[in-house]
């Protein structure tokens, strides 16, 4: 670095260096912080937790939280995770195959309005959930669908669409186009090459799409707060806010979240690099 | 290029290929967007049966009433305070890891937590940090010799709390965009002035802000369309209140559909609401699509 070749810089750039630090751990604290209020708050006995000068360090802790939140009769916390599991990875399962459809179209197929397909997709991303949520609702009313999984995931699929078949067209375009030449050749049609050599050769971007899609899902709240109100079909999102919004039982409360969320912010941070290539393809370099 | 024998399906293989999508978007997104539209112009309340066309009249009411331009006004603050504090946070932390390979890896992942974490469980956690007896909060404002720290989701301080969630929740977006952006500024041109004396100073502000600028139009543009219509935060830990303090504009709209049941003037805020996305989404297709054709 250019900085060490000049000796006389050397000081300077050491305190540079601290406050960049510095700077640096405070955000991981502020970062992190309410992550490890949530595991501590989980991890607490229940009367420790309403302690009225919470300490940062717990001084005791058990699981009995977690036992409660799983077994508890009157608490459907397996069931909510269930349902949640249920709508998102049929989302994912759904939006990547219609997703991969367009995104091969767009990629490899000279089609008249393909360049309005394209563009209609970054716009509809556009659409304010909050305004489409209300006239959706009579939709899936009309259609029979209020308080089905099918309704939800309709509308879930069609809203990760568009990053989905962004994500996987740029996956797409960088096939190299002989091996596809050489499968139609050999008399493969348009969609026995996509099903047959475009996905599979695509599979790191199939699996980042599909965990994406699946990530949203699981965390979305408004469609399922709208679309489902019968509590045997609710999912985490909606289930456990509305035990957190009528409960005072932070840490049973608390255990259901941990339980919620470890399993995909893992899955978030394996994925995340795919993310942002979706939502910003081509104005970053990878 | 194709042989005939190919037959109808792979001839049409193209629209084929997009007719789930499309069928999708006219269900979930077109047909909605029209519909509401349509409701707009009706007096449509769950009190009348049936509905009556009405004109542009719930536009005129809607525009004219104290508590919209009371949501818009909040709804604005919310947005405009969280994406810049995040946009500047994200901007910062990107500009002090991208010179730091040694834990660009970990840190990364450490600042992607809370963008990870779902949207109604930060906001459960941020309720119970912000509670007035037990929360760790005012705890930790009193071992700072605060005596008597504020209750953070009362009247003049809940719009502050719930945009410090936000900007918590959102920083990380920028941050990760903006590290992208900055990773792909090719060196050289930096060295270069360093070369022809260009202070640290000089060099961000001469070089590498204005090539960061299309990177950072997108991620501001579409922050900013995701804060203005942001319904989970604002819902679980305020409800709009305490006295509609917080009461930003998806939050109206959800309000006056389903507990005032005037879905007409609902529908019409909504449109309003779309309205102010639309131009900003427009702005945002525009630098998307040159960036696109730029780098292929």
């Amino acid at each position: 670095m250019a900085e060490q070749a000049r000796p006389g810089r050397r000081g300077r750039s050491f305190a540079v260096n601290g406050a960049s630090y510095l700077i640096i751990g405070l955000f991981v604290i502020i970062a992190l912080f309410p992550f490890y209020w949530m595991l501590r708050t989980a991890f607490t006995p229940r009367v420790a937790a309403f302690s009225l000068h919470p300490r940062l360090w717990p001084d005791a802790v058990n699981l009995d939280s977690f036992v409660r939140a799983v077994t508890s009769p009157t608490l459907p916390f397996l069931l909510y995770f269930r349902n949640s599991l249920i709508v998102s990875l049929s989302t994912a399962c759904l939006a990547v195959v219609a997703g991969a459809g367009g995104a091969y179209a767009l990629a490899r197929m000279q089609f008249r309005g393909r360049n309005l397909f394209g563009i209609s997709l970054l716009i509809v991303q556009m659409f304010p959930p909050v305004v489409l949520v209300i006239p959706l609702f009579v939709v899936i009313a009309r259609l029979r669908l209020v308080d089905t999984h099918f309704g939800l995931v309709l509308a879930l699929v069609t809203f990760n669409l568009p990053f989905v078949t962004w994500l996987l067209r740029g996956y797409f375009l960088g096939l190299p186009r002989e091996i596809e030449d050489a499968a139609r050749i050999d008399g493969c049609g348009s969609f026995g090459v996509l099903f047959r050599i475009a996905l599979p050769l695509s599979a790191p971007g199939v699996a980042a799409a599909a965990t994406l899609a699946m990530v949203n899902s699981w965390n979305d709240f408004l469609f399922a707060f709208v679309l489902i109100n019968d509590d045997t079909k609710r999912v985490l999102a909606t289930g456990v806010a509305a035990y957190g919004q009528s409960n005072n039982d932070y840490t049973t409360l608390f255990a259901m979240t941990t339980l919620t969320t470890v399993p995909i912010v893992l899955l978030f941070m394996v994925f995340q690099r795919y993310l942002v290539g979706g939502l910003a393809a081509g104005s970053v370099k990878s | 290029m194709r042989r005939p024998a190919a037959g109808w399906l792979d001839r049409h293989a193209a629209y084929l290929l997009i007719a789930p999508a499309v069928l999708g978007v006219i269900l979930v997104d077109v047909y909605p967007l029209f519909f509401n539209a349509l409701i707009s112009l009706q007096e449509r309340k769950i009190s009348t049966r049936e509905p009556v066309f009405v004109g542009l009249r719930n536009y005129a009411a809607v525009i004219h009433d104290p508590e919209v331009l009371h949501s818009l006004k909040v709804s604005v603050v919310f947005t405009v305070t969280s994406v810049t504090l995040s946009y500047v946070i994200g901007l910062i932390l990107a500009l002090l890891l991208n010179r730091r390979l040694r834990f660009r890896g970990v840190l990364r992942a450490v600042f992607i937590v809370p963008w990870a974490i779902p949207a109604f469980v930060a906001a459960l956690i941020w309720g119970w940090m912000y509670n007035d007896q037990f929360g760790i909060i005012s705890a930790i404002a009193k071992d700072l010799g605060i005596g008597s720290p504020p209750i953070f989701l009362s009247a003049p301080y809940a719009l502050g709390s719930l945009i410090t969630v936000m900007v918590w929740k959102s920083f990380p977006f920028q941050f990760v965009v903006l590290l992208a952006g900055l990773s792909a500024i090719d060196d050289e041109i930096l060295r270069a002035a360093e070369v022809d004396g260009a202070g640290p100073w000089q060099r961000f502000w001469q070089i590498t802000f204005p090539l960061l600028k299309p990177v950072s139009m997108v991620a501001v543009l579409l922050a900013a369309i995701n804060a203005f219509q942001y319904f989970p935060i604002p819902w679980i830990l305020t409800q709009g209140g305490p006295a509609n303090a917080t009461n930003v504009v998806p939050i109206a709209v959800y309000n006056t559909a389903f507990l005032g049941g005037d879905f007409g003037s609902s529908a019409a805020m909504a449109m309003l609401m779309f309205l102010f996305i639309l131009i900003m989404g427009a702005l945002y297709v525009r630098y998307y699509v040159r960036e696109v054709g730029r780098h292929g």
